[in-house]
Order: C-alpha cells, then structure tokens, then sequence
C-alpha cells in the first residue's frame, strides 16, 4: 500500500476524480479530454477504482458482520444483511465523505440527535450530486425518508 | 407545516447501528398471553398426533387389548378425527405462539418457495395417507399396500423439497427467523418415512411372497419395530418439523394458515367419505 488510502478515502486523488466524473455522467473521452490523458488511462483508472471501492465495501461488511446480499461496484454501493439486528443493511461510498453503513429504521423519527441528522442529509445530498439523482423537496424529507427515496432510485431491486 | 409532520413520520435508512434494548438483540415482541393459549393449543395437539400415532403401542396397555369378549372400543375407531384436530391444534397453536418477524428473508428466495411448497404437499399427503389408509376401520390388505406406495412417493416429494432447500442454503443460513432446530427434525422425519417404509412393504409383502420373510421371530419383530415405532416417528417429526416452519411464514400472512385449513379440512372429509 504506497499510497495512504483507507476505508474513509480508499481512492488515490486521480482515481476520485475519474470516479466522480463517471458517475456524474461524463463519457471516458470528456474526462480524458478535461484531464488531459488517454481513455485507456482513464478506463484502467476506472477500473482500478471500481476495484478497489467493491474490495472496501467488502471490508467494512466484513468488519460490521454483514452477510453480503448484492454489491453494485459500478455504483460504489453493498446490500446486506445483520443476522444478529435482523436487519437490511446498505453500504455507500461517497468521494468527499467516503464509507458509510445503514441500517433499516422502521421508526426513524425517534433518532434525537441533531448533528447525525444534519451530516446524514448532506451526505444524501452529495450521494444525490454525484450520481446525478434529484429528489423532489429533498430539503423536507426526514434524512431517513431522503435515503429511502435515494436508495430507491440508485437501487430499484432492493426492498427493505 | 401538518404536511412535513407527516411526512416526517416514515420509515427509512439512517447510518447508526440500531439500539440494542437490555443487552439483548432486537428480538421479535410475542404478546405473552398469545404465547401461553399457542403453546395450550401446540402441546395437546402434538398429544393426540402422538397418541394417535403411536395408538397400538397405547392399545397394548390396555386391559381390553386382544380380548375377544370386550367390545371395541369406540374411542380407536375414531382415530381420524383425533388425529385430525390433533394437526389442527398444532398447527394453530404454533402459529400463534410464533413471533411476528418482519423480515422472513429465505421466503424472497424460488428455491426455497418451491422446496417449502413440495415439503407441504408431503407432510399433508403424510397426514391424509394417515387417515385414509392406516387408521381407515376397514383397512384391507391392498388398501394397507397402497397407502405404503403412496408413503414412499410422498416421501420422495419431500426429498426433493429438501435437495431445492440444500441447494439454497445461502438463503436459509443467511436468515436469522429460519427454524433450524425444527427444520432438522422435518428432515430427520421425512428420511425415515423414505428409508424405512420401503423395507416394511419388503417385509409385509414379501412375506406373501415367501412366508419366512416374517415367519421367523427376527424379521417379524423388526416389521413391528419399524411399523408401529419407527414410521410413527417419522410422520410425527415431518408433521412438527413442518408445521413449526409454516407458523414463521403463517404468522405473517394470515390467509395462509386459513387456506391450510381449509384445504386440511376437506382432506380430512375426503378421508372419511372414501
């Protein structure tokens, strides 16, 4: 491991940015264009990325004991499962924020804590600006109800 | 403003691990008196399927038992019907004494669908082949060969059944609600009905066949054995096992257990018209 990457920030600077770039939409020849590169370099760093994300995804699992349902490496997202909670779990990356684990609430609303409300809706948010998903009035929506609409749309297979 | 309040209360994903509540994971709520009237229902069920099964081993205490002067008495030849409510009771009393778990997670799976589905038609044609051909009053000698056929060709059902929930047994480890314990004993019933059953209609057939197959004290006694003991057994394991396994998915779906019932029941008139 040369670089100092980590399941927070598991990419290399280069390897964020063409990974944004992807999800956001830009074709492999824009991002080459913009970065100044080849597409093949940009594809093997896509690759690359994708790899390394799925291999994190599968560590923090791992180290929650989440029996792994169905990973979308493209996406940067893990569905599971906690045998123990009972419970559905999903696992995200974002660029700016990296790994996070979720669980399924049936009564969110008696989640109190103000801080870890506000730092969920803007990590839902930067999840929704990468991968180019609008919510209507996601500024109203509970965080929880936000990631449920969210998760929908990124994953449409998956029910809580 | 009454708007966002309503839309603030749903249900979602948040990034916190859920409270444990007394140290103790998050369990399935079962209301207690539920869980008391359940277990009344399961236990004197599972009784009358015992004792229904198991009723020449029962008859041999008896003081009327091989008495040629004692009228029979009324109480065997209604075996049926006992053995009937017997299922049924169990069947609902442990359905009612199961928790209601929200996430029956091996049920999303075809495999394990379709196992379950075949596991079902065995353990009632178990049921139904136990009333109609071995506790009939006028059981024959073809009547009682039948039913053995039958009894193989059920058990091979549930075989079968089996092998789909082996084949998906990610499914099934992966879900915290499936009943293992039971499902085993299920398993360990349905072997035995296939094994054995086999080897009495060698034994009792064979025995027509060639008369020392059971003229002789040793494979006689084991015709016995297996008979009234080991078969027996075999039918009462298929029929908890299962019935424990339904009750995680007929708690959540209520029209399940009534459309078992209802089917159970016209078994149950079958048996006895025919």
């Amino acid at each position: 491991m040369s670089r100092a990457t980590s399941a927070a920030s598991p990419l290399t600077p280069q390897q964020k940015t063409v990974w944004s770039a992807i999800t956001q939409g830009l074709s492999v020849s824009a991002i080459a264009k913009k970065l100044k590169t080849t597409r093949q370099y940009v594809n093997q760093t896509r690759l690359t990325a994708e790899a390394k994300l799925s291999a994190t995804l599968l560590e923090v699992a791992q180290i929650n004991d989440l029996q792994v349902t169905r990973l979308y490496p493209k996406l940067a997202i893990l569905v599971g499962y906690h045998p123990t909670l009972r419970r559905k779990a999903i696992v995200t990356y974002t660029a700016g924020h990296g790994v996070k684990v979720w669980y399924w609430y049936d009564n969110p609303e008696e989640e109190t804590d103000q801080e870890l409300l506000r730092q969920t809706r803007e990590y839902l948010m930067e999840i929704a600006r990468e991968r180019g998903v609008e919510i209507e009035n996601a500024e109203y929506l509970h965080p929880a109800r936000l990631a449920q609409a969210l998760f929908s749309r990124l994953i449409p297979d998956v029910k809580p | 403003m009454i708007r966002k309040r309503i839309e603030e209360y749903v249900r979602g994903w948040l990034p916190k691990t859920p409270l444990e509540r007394s140290g103790v994971a998050a369990t399935i709520h079962i209301d207690p008196r539920l869980r008391f009237v359940g277990n009344m229902f399961s236990n004197f069920g599972i009784f009358l399927v015992v004792l229904t099964l198991f009723r020449f081993v029962v008859q041999i205490f008896m003081p009327t038992f091989m008495n040629p002067l004692v009228v029979r008495p009324t109480f065997t030849s209604n075996f049926q019907l006992i053995f009937a409510a017997g299922f049924i009771l169990m069947v609902v009393g442990m359905t009612l004494r199961a928790g209601v778990d929200p996430n029956v997670e091996y049920l999303k799976s075809l495999k394990v669908r379709s196992g379950l589905t075949l596991l079902t038609a065995c353990v009632f044609g178990l049921a139904f082949n136990t009333m109609l051909g071995f506790y009939a009053p006028n059981i024959t000698l073809p009547k009682y060969g039948a039913s053995l056929a039958a009894n193989v060709v059920l058990s091979f059902v549930g075989f079968a059944g089996l092998l789909l929930l082996a084949k998906d047994r990610t499914a099934l480890s992966n879900s915290a609600s499936f009943p293992r314990k039971t499902f085993s004993i299920m398993s360990a019933g349905i072997m035995i009905n296939l094994i054995v059953t086999p080897i009495v209609a060698l034994l009792v057939f064979g025995s027509l066949w060639h008369p020392s197959i059971t003229g002789t004290v040793v494979p006689g006694l084991v015709l016995v054995i297996l008979t009234f003991s080991v078969m027996p057994l075999g039918t009462i394991f298929s029929i908890y096992g299962w019935s424990a396994i339904f009750s995680s998915s007929a708690k959540r779906h209520k029209s399940l257990l009534l459309t078992v019932l209802t089917i159970f029941t016209v078994l149950i008139i079958v048996s006895l018209v025919i």
